[in-house]
This record gives C-alpha cells, sequence and structure tokens, in this order.
C-alpha cells in the first residue's frame, strides 16, 4: 500500500458563533472527529447536504485552516500555520476550485496574465518559459488563443476551465474542488467533468471532489466519504455505497434523489404503496 | 371550484397519493393560455413567440438551461415584467385575458387566481417581519375578515406545508429559518387563497436533496387536493420526472419542444432534449466520457440566424438555415426542428 497523499486523523474544527449584543455565545462544531485517508491518483468525493461540515473538511485538507483538534497530514507532516512562509512555499502542491469562477478570478486582469502571476508567485522560470507553459495550460483546457480575454468576454464554463488553468499550470499533487461544476448548467457541467477527468488521467492528479449532487459523486469518485452533521457516516468504494449502503443517513440521501424517467418514479410509487397496504 | 384545502392532514402523516401519469378526472379545461408571449428588451427579444397552455390539476415542466427564458415567461405569465422589458402577447387566465390589464386589476388575478413561488426563499421574504405576519397580510389583502380567522388560518397553512410546531415558526423571522423551512413558508403564502394556478420557478433548486423530495411531494399532494394546476420551472430532468405530466423545452428564448412527460423522457424528437437527455450526470457508467454539448448558449443579442441550435447540433445541415416553426406532429407533440418533419 501506497503512503496517502493526505492523512486527516481525528480533525475536529469549532466555530464560535453569536455572542454579540443579542445572542448567548454558542460553539459549532462543524468538523467532528473525522479520518479520512486519500492515496495518490485517487478521487474521494465527499457528500453531504448543506451545513454539514464538507467545505470546513475541504478548507482543513486543502491546509487553508488548521483544526483544533487532530492532525491534517499532508505528505507524512502537518501543514505549516497559515500565512508562514513555509505555509506559503506549500500552497503550489495543493491547490482548490471554488464554485463560483467569476468571483474566483480578478474582472480586470486577462486570463493569461492571472495565470502568469500563479507561476510567478510559485516558481521561477524566465518569460519565454512562461509564455509556453501558460499556452500549454490554456490548450490543454479548451481555452486556446483565448488568453488576452478578461472574464467579462468569456461564459461561465470557459471561466472555470480558466480556473482550473491556473489551478493546474503550477502541477499540483492535489485538487481539491469545492461544489466546482454545481452552478454550471448540465452541458456546460458535463464539459467540465470531462475536462477534469482527461486531467486526473494527464497530470496523475489525486483529487478530492466536494458536492452535494450524488450523481456527480457517483460519476467521478472512486470513493465517495457521505457526511452529516460534522462527522463522516459512511466511506466506502463509490459501487459498494450505491449497491449496498450501510448507513442510515446514506440511504436517506440515496432515496431522495429524483427518479431518473417518469416509469421509475411510478415503479416506485407503486412499491411503496404495495408496501404500505402489506 | 372543484377542490377545496384540507387542512387537517399533516404534511408528513398523511399517506401519498398513488399518482399515475394521467392527471386527475377534472382536469382537462385550460386554465392558463399564453400565445405568443414575447419579452423583449428594445429590440432583442429575450422571449420569442412563445405559447403555451396548462390545463386543471395538470403540470407542466418548462426546462432549459439558464438564460433561456424561463423565468421571465413565468414573470411574464403574472404580470410583473418591468421596463426596460416589456410584454407582448395573450395570456389569458381562467379565460380572462390578463395582458394590458391596469395594475389595480391585476392584483386581483395575482395571489388570487395566479400565485408563484420563487427560487431563493429568503430573498422573497421580507427579512423584518415575522413569517406568520407575512402570510397574514396575503389573506388580509385578498380580503380575509377578522384578525383570529387570519390568525387561525395561518397556522393552518403551516401544518398544511408541514412546518413543526407552527405556533412557534409564525412567530419567527426568516434568519431564524432554514432554506426548506423558508420555501415551506413561501408554498403556504402561494397557497394561502387557494390559487388555481401555482407557478413555481426553481422552487426546489436551492435546497438539499432531501428536503427537495419533501416539497415536491408536498406541491403534488397541494395539487391532488385542490386541482390546481401547475407551471414548474427546473433545469432538472430528475425533478421533471417527479413532477411533471407534459413538458416545454426552451432554448434561447423558444420552445423548442413540448410534449408528454413519457415521450420526452422515451422518445425525444429535438436534438437539443436528446442532448440534455443524454449529457445528465449519474445515469451511465461511473467515470465514462459524458456526451457534453459543444459550446454555449448563445446571447439573446447575438442568435445566429436559421436553428438558433444548429450551431451545436451534431444534425445540422443546409436545412437549417432556416428557422424552424413548432409544428404540431402526430402524437401531439410539438416539435420545432427540420430533422424527422413529415413522418410521425
Amino acid at each position: 500500500m501506497t503512503d496517502p497523499i493526505l492523512a486527516l486523523k481525528g480533525v475536529t474544527r469549532r466555530y464560535r458563533t453569536g455572542g454579540g449584543f443579542f445572542s448567548k455565545e454558542t460553539i459549532t462544531t462543524a468538523v467532528d472527529d473525522v479520518s479520512l485517508t486519500v492515496a495518490p491518483g485517487e478521487v474521494c468525493a465527499i457528500v453531504g447536504e448543506s451545513g454539514s461540515g464538507k467545505s470546513t473538511l475541504a478548507r482543513i485538507a486543502a491546509g487553508f485552516d488548521l483544526p483544533d483538534g487532530g492532525a491534517a497530514l499532508f505528505r507524512g507532516a502537518p501543514y505549516a500555520r497559515p500565512g508562514s512562509a513555509a505555509w506559503r512555499r506549500e500552497r503550489a502542491v495543493v491547490q482548490f476550485v471554488f464554485q463560483n469562477p467569476s468571483g474566483a478570478l480578478d474582472p480586470r486582469a486577462s486570463i493569461a496574465s492571472q495565470i502568469g502571476e500563479m507561476l510567478t508567485t510559485h516558481e521561477r522560470c524566465d518569460p519565454a518559459t512562461r509564455a509556453a507553459r501558460i499556452d500549454d495550460i490554456l490548450d490543454r483546457v479548451g481555452l486556446a488563443g483565448m488568453g488576452r480575454r478578461v472574464p467579462q468576454q468569456m461564459s461561465g464554463g470557459q471561466l472555470q476551465r480558466a480556473v482550473l488553468a491556473r489551478a493546474l499550470v503550477v502541477r499540483p499533487e492535489l485538487l481539491i474542488c469545492d461544489e466546482a461544476v454545481s452552478a454550471l448548467d448540465v452541458s456546460v457541467q458535463a464539459q467540465i467533468l470531462n475536462l477534469l477527468m482527461s486531467l486526473k488521467d494527464e497530470f496523475g492528479l489525486t483529487m478530492i471532489f466536494i458536492t452535494h449532487d450524488l450523481g456527480v459523486a457517483r460519476h467521478v469518485g472512486d470513493r465517495i466519504a457521505v457526511m452529516q452533521k460534522g462527522r463522516i457516516v459512511e466511506n466506502r468504494r463509490t459501487h459498494y455505497l450505491f449497491d449496498s449502503p450501510r448507513a442510515a443517513y446514506t440511504r436517506t440521501l440515496l432515496a431522495a434523489i429524483p427518479a431518473a424517467t417518469p416509469a421509475a418514479r411510478r415503479a416506485r410509487e407503486a412499491a411503496a404503496a404495495r408496501e404500505t397496504a402489506a | 371550484m372543484t377542490g377545496t384545502l384540507t387542512l387537517d392532514g399533516s404534511a408528513t402523516g398523511a399517506p401519498v397519493p398513488a399518482v399515475s401519469g394521467t392527471p386527475p378526472a377534472e382536469a382537462g379545461a385550460p386554465a392558463l393560455v399564453v400565445e405568443d408571449l414575447s419579452v423583449r428588451r428594445g429590440s432583442v427579444h429575450l422571449v420569442e413567440s412563445t405559447s403555451l397552455s396548462v390545463a386543471k390539476g395538470e403540470t407542466l415542466c418548462l426546462v432549459g438551461e439558464s438564460g433561456c427564458g424561463k423565468s421571465l415567461t413565468c414573470t411574464a405569465m403574472m404580470g410583473l415584467t418591468n421596463a426596460p422589458l416589456a410584454a407582448e402577447g395573450s395570456i389569458r387566465v381562467l379565460g380572462r385575458e390578463i395582458s394590458g390589464l391596469p395594475e389595480r386589476r391585476l392584483n386581483g388575478v395575482r395571489g388570487r387566481d395566479v400565485a408563484m413561488i420563487f427560487q431563493d426563499p429568503m430573498a422573497a421574504l421580507n427579512p423584518i417581519q415575522r413569517v406568520g405576519a407575512q402570510v397574514a397580510e396575503i389573506l388580509s389583502v385578498h380580503g380575509e375578515a377578522s384578525r383570529t380567522e387570519r390568525r387561525r388560518e395561518v397556522l393552518a397553512l403551516f401544518e398544511r406545508v408541514g412546518l413543526p410546531d407552527p405556533e412557534r415558526q409564525a412567530r419567527a423571522y426568516p434568519h431564524q429559518l432554514s432554506g426548506g423551512m423558508c420555501q415551506r413558508v413561501m408554498i403556504a403564502m402561494a397557497i394561502a387563497c387557494r390559487p388555481r394556478i401555482l407557478i413555481a420557478d426553481e422552487p426546489t433548486t436551492a435546497l438539499d436533496v432531501t428536503i427537495q423530495a419533501q416539497i415536491l411531494r408536498l406541491l403534488r399532494e397541494l395539487q391532488d387536493e385542490t386541482g390546481m394546476a401547475m407551471i414548474f420551472v427546473t433545469h432538472d430532468l430528475g425533478v421533471v420526472a417527479e413532477i411533471a405530466d407534459r413538458v416545454a423545452v426552451m432554448y434561447s428564448g423558444r420552445v423548442v419542444e413540448e410534449a408528454g412527460v413519457d415521450e420526452i423522457f422515451d422518445a425525444p424528437r429535438h436534438p437539443y432534449t436528446r442532448a440534455l437527455m443524454a449529457c445528465r450526470v449519474g445515469t451511465g457508467q461511473p467515470g465514462e466520457v459524458l456526451p457534453a454539448i459543444t459550446g454555449s448558449v448563445p446571447a439573446p443579442s447575438a442568435r445566429p440566424a436559421g436553428c438558433v441550435f444548429a450551431p451545436r447540433c451534431d444534425h445540422a445541415g443546409p436545412p437549417c438555415l432556416v428557422r424552424p416553426r413548432l409544428k404540431a406532429r402526430m402524437s401531439g407533440a410539438r416539435v420545432a426542428c427540420h430533422l424527422g418533419e413529415g413522418a410521425a
């Protein structure tokens, strides 16, 4: 067994909420004693409903946020304290893609310059190499020749491609996608998922894929971790999870997925009616 | 009115009635008919000569990607199109023409005959008023008699939409409730005056999948009880499979296909409908390459001449330089495509 790229050991993260003039301070446990390992080349999907703690877990996995308890180990070592020099050096190896691409890009700068800035921040390279690397990555995400555009001149799908290009240009080892396709229309979502899957093979990427959409999780994930109220209630290989869910909450989630066809819906309802009658 | 809203059975306890593919028996009479509806900004048509109708007890789903004009069609049907947008065409609610009616007369139609639920309940509710009072206000505007009467009605409505502990929830402010709870309040508000037509614009898109399932079940139960007609906007074909009787697929401001829900799923005719069906995630094998549609929906100001879908269509050919009209096929479906014209 190879060493995991990322290991979370009993990670806990609490937030203080309230405590203003009107309300009593309470402590919310967003992530509660979570352990999870991600092997090289693996895609681990994390699913859960809003407020389940999946985004907090993603931030801890990326080293953006330190846990209050437990440890987040990247290649066996804990992340450096956010803001330190060592922390900035680590930034290149773990990249993060957010839900809203237009919020993640500078509206005034061209796509190429934003990708270039990523390169100059993390690597030393001469202008010619830099230009070649930018062209290469734009080509791979399907934005060849569009480097001079600014975000306003691009569609939602193109923007998410640009965000991916910027994340991948520094050749990260771990890519964390937090609802990266949730805001996109189905046809564009399919384009981006296809792109992610092919880039994953090409770059040998390890990925953590946070989504609320079980269909997306099933499509991309080698493994799915189901979160509820800050805890992982089930964490198994994708087809096992779908074929024989163990946790009651997983079964609830799977049962709530809308039917694939009206015929499937009627079959489900007929079965439920028989069960009620019996 | 043929059905009355029963306010005793709680949403969670009541058995789910078996729903078949056909609408309830009293259905058939058109509740809302839209003819040649256009919404434009200056000379740019955002919605182009759209005709739709929905019968009593029936659910028509409007599907399509963002920017196809689904929401604009809904707001136009409510007479809510504001400058700089302008709506043209005929909208008949229960046989009565409402386009061109003065605002004061429209207010008698909105809420009472036609009600609407919006996607983001947090944005649609007043943040500094208790939710109970907001629902009570609807009742008072539409002439519900006394204060105590209204109060009783609000609590009954909250109970009906499955809000636990109605007394307490009625005193809550929107920020104290979850998204699902707020959407239930919106539904309570929409059904407060027992509308004959309910327009729901992506009512479950912002909600978690378990809450979505509850809301869809609730809407179907309410429809069975009251026989209201529903126009339901969504981009999620799974939701369509759950709730639709009939489906209209919109692309770049036009209806490109309209058919019964089984036909849409089993034998979609328009290449756009087929492509939408094909690129759904989670229906095929995990990890396989999804049949994505290349490109994206054109901006209304930059629509190509001829068939608007042609640049993204695998079957496009010379006839597609002429814009296809929405034509009825033998099955009763309407399709706007040159492909297979003349055939069944």
